[in-house]
């Protein structure tokens, strides 16, 4: 929606000038996406520019994430990282992992949390603070201009809700210093207000917002423009040490918790039970992500 | 009247060139906020026709001390909330709650599991929900007459009994083996717990608590696979071995090593040191395991080496460039701010007028003395 949207506008714009001059020079949106070629005219390139590689040449590493594609079959299921940095499809109705490649953001800070958005883009955290998108497509990996550490939020959770029904698009929200938003366009957050449970990661089901706090287990419902908490679930995945992850499909809540290979809990609301549905992931999973393309009820057999 | 037709043109064209850029800008992924209020900035002229320096910051910008050239956000900054100087107190230990600046505006954000019941901000967030079943993981939820209130929610989860004031999984957990004060630990000889025989703990075994009752089992990543317990115990270390990696019967492929309990690696990678990495994008191992690529990469740096099918790269955090070439020092222009690299490397506002950059755009106005800033 980020690139598709903006750049529609954009072209929009530039066509009402068009037909209001009658003589515009066409090069001035020709790189609206950044992926064609620059125009030395057009102003100053707002993207940053790559330093010289080892062989002193410049290359830039600025495409955007190219999906105009709008909750492709991928976009509904569970993407989780692990500490390998590897990113993995995961099917719950199968139960089964998918590997779809190394995630090769340019640091060496270690993967922390991660959201997935209606167009395929993941939003990885690292333990830096560095935010990233990844393409959940391939892996790959493009900076962001966030800034680390804004309003006290060093690490956060993360985890995209809708704004009301689809057609109104959707908002990412992270859970550190209390609840924010972060506008993904001008990568500055938005406090809320303050979260009642600690160590937290978020997830979407449909408009609403919930957060998992792996030291007691809780699923927390939230109130979005507050943070309030307006329901609890207790699940039983609770782990006082443990990496963990957590993601929303088929209304029930997928929890990955682990000291050193992460377990799967299904946690259904319906009838407040919990079960362990994969004893040994094989892996540590640190951050785990639905998009809200991903069923919010559980889809017939 | 012919000049005048001319001047007429050339102001429509800047306006209308201007309009496009401001356009365009948007369009453009978003590292830099571009915003229509900001526009005038050039490669070749900061200021191009019917277009002046301004020095007037826009809201929420300041030129606040420490911080000159509008690159204080008064709308965010705890130390100029809202207008330079005006600082958000500090909030002591005591009250739990961390100061924080939105919209302008103070506010505090309370510490996990405490709450501002009384709408207060003198006294913070004055009401811990942790263990109150009064006030339980909110200001106004009140538990149930004999639950506790376990980490903000009353109760125990499901599978989990309440042994005091705390919530325990009495089906593993080897202080609280099936009952709140049992522990597991080997029981008498003549119990039918052992196995094997009075007092006979088979090798690579251990005493632990599942399904509520203190067992025999296998330690850590030792396997019982010859379902011979009390002859040899557990007999296969799964730390390392390729055909019971992890696992009975869990094999490696062909050219994967088993450590500790994982094969490794996984297609596509290769083993560095104890690490599994794709040698084509893995800055620290790139080509070839032990080729680091160089460059700064600290916070302060702004950029980070990378990797990029096997060749070693660097790249600026968005917002930020290399304009010096020198990796030692990261990106270190930040060209949403900076007058001499206004929006990019070189792209200088006017010193002699102290023209700022603000969301990488040298600061401008329309001419004329009744024109306000933009």
């Amino acid at each position: 929606m980020r690139t598709h949207t903006q750049t529609q506008r954009g072209a929009a714009a530039c066509l009402v000038a068009l037909v209001a001059v009658g003589v515009v020079p066409l090069l001035h949106c020709a790189s609206a996406n950044g992926t064609g070629p620059v125009d030395l005219d057009a102003g100053p390139p707002l993207l940053p520019e790559a330093a010289p590689d080892e062989a002193g040449a410049f290359n830039g590493m600025t495409a955007p994430i190219p999906d105009d594609v709008e909750c492709a079959e991928t976009t509904k299921q569970i993407y989780v990282l692990a500490t390998d940095k590897a990113l993995y499809r995961f099917s719950p109705e199968k139960v089964e992992f998918v590997r779809v490649g190394q995630v090769a953001c340019p640091t060496t800070a270690g993967t922390f949390s991660m959201a997935i958005d209606r167009h395929g883009t993941a939003w990885v955290e690292y333990t830096d603070g560095r935010l990233y998108a990844v393409d959940t497509a391939d892996a790959t990996c493009k900076t962001t201009a966030f800034r680390p550490g804004q309003t006290g939020f060093e690490n956060f959770g993360m985890g995209y809700s809708l704004n009301g029904d689809s057609a109104n698009g959707e908002t990412l929200y992270v859970s550190g210093a209390g609840l924010a938003a972060l506008d993904t366009k001008t990568f500055e957050l938005s406090f809320k207000g303050s979260l009642t449970y600690g160590r937290t990661e978020l997830t979407g089901q449909d408009k609403k917002l919930f957060a998992f706090s792996v030291g007691s287990g809780v699923i927390a419902g939230l109130n979005k423009t507050t943070g309030a908490t307006e329901i609890v679930y207790r699940t039983s995945a609770v782990n006082d040490h443990a990496a963990f992850a957590f993601a929303q499909w088929g209304g029930d809540f997928w929890v990955f918790t682990g000291d050193n290979h992460s377990i799967v809990t299904q946690y259904s609301p319906a009838d407040d039970k919990s079960a362990v549905v994969m004893q040994d992931t094989g892996m540590l999973i640190v951050g785990a992500g639905s998009s809200t393309c991903a069923p919010s009820v559980k889809p017939p057999k | 009247m012919t000049a005048l037709l001319r001047a007429a043109a050339l102001l429509a064209t800047a306006v209308v060139t201007l309009t496009l850029q401001a356009s365009c800008a948007r369009s453009v992924t978003s590292d830099i906020p571009s915003d229509p209020a900001f526009f005038g900035a050039s490669t070749k002229n900061p200021a191009p026709l019917g277009v002046c320096v301004s020095t007037d910051c826009p809201a929420p910008w300041a030129s606040c001390p420490g911080g000159l050239f509008c690159k204080t956000d008064t709308s965010r900054d705890v130390g100029n909330c809202g207008a330079c100087g005006n600082e958000c107190p500090t909030q002591p230990s005591s009250h739990h709650a961390t100061s924080v600046c939105t919209g302008g505006k103070c506010a505090i954000a309370c510490d996990e599991l405490a709450a501002d019941c009384n709408h207060q901000d003198s006294d913070g967030c004055e009401v811990l929900t942790g263990d109150d079943p009064l006030h339980c993981g909110g200001c106004s939820n009140v538990c149930k007459a004999g639950d506790i209130c376990w980490k903000g929610a009353c109760g125990c989860p499901t599978g989990f009994t309440q042994c005091g004031n705390e919530c325990k999984n009495t089906d593993h957990d080897n202080l609280a083996c099936g009952s709140c004060d049992t522990k597991c630990v080997p029981p008498k000889s003549d119990s039918p717990e052992w196995l094997c025989g009075p007092n006979k703990q088979p090798p690579s075994t251990e005493w632990t608590c599942s399904g509520g009752g203190c067992h025999i089992s296998c330690m850590h990543l030792f396997g019982d696979c010859n379902f011979d317990l009390c002859a040899d115990g557990c007999e296969v270390d799964e730390h390392n071995d390729p055909l019971n990696c992890g696992g009975c019967g869990h094999k490696c492929d062909a050219g994967q090593d088993c450590m500790d309990g994982t094969c490794m690696c996984p297609p596509g990678t290769v083993r560095c040191d104890n690490r599994c990495v794709d040698v084509n994008v893995d800055p620290d191992n790139c080509g070839a395991c032990g080729n680091g690529c160089l460059g700064a990469q600290d916070q302060s740096a702004n950029g980070s080496p990378t990797c990029s099918k096997g060749r070693c790269g660097y790249v600026c955090y968005a917002g930020f460039a290399n304009c010096n070439s020198r990796l030692d020092d990261g990106c270190e222009a930040n060209v949403a701010n900076d007058p001499l690299n206004c929006g990019g490397c070189g792209t200088k506002c006017d010193a002699a007028q102290s023209q700022p950059c603000v969301l990488g755009q040298c600061l401008s106005k329309p001419c004329g003395p009744a024109a306000g800033t933009f």
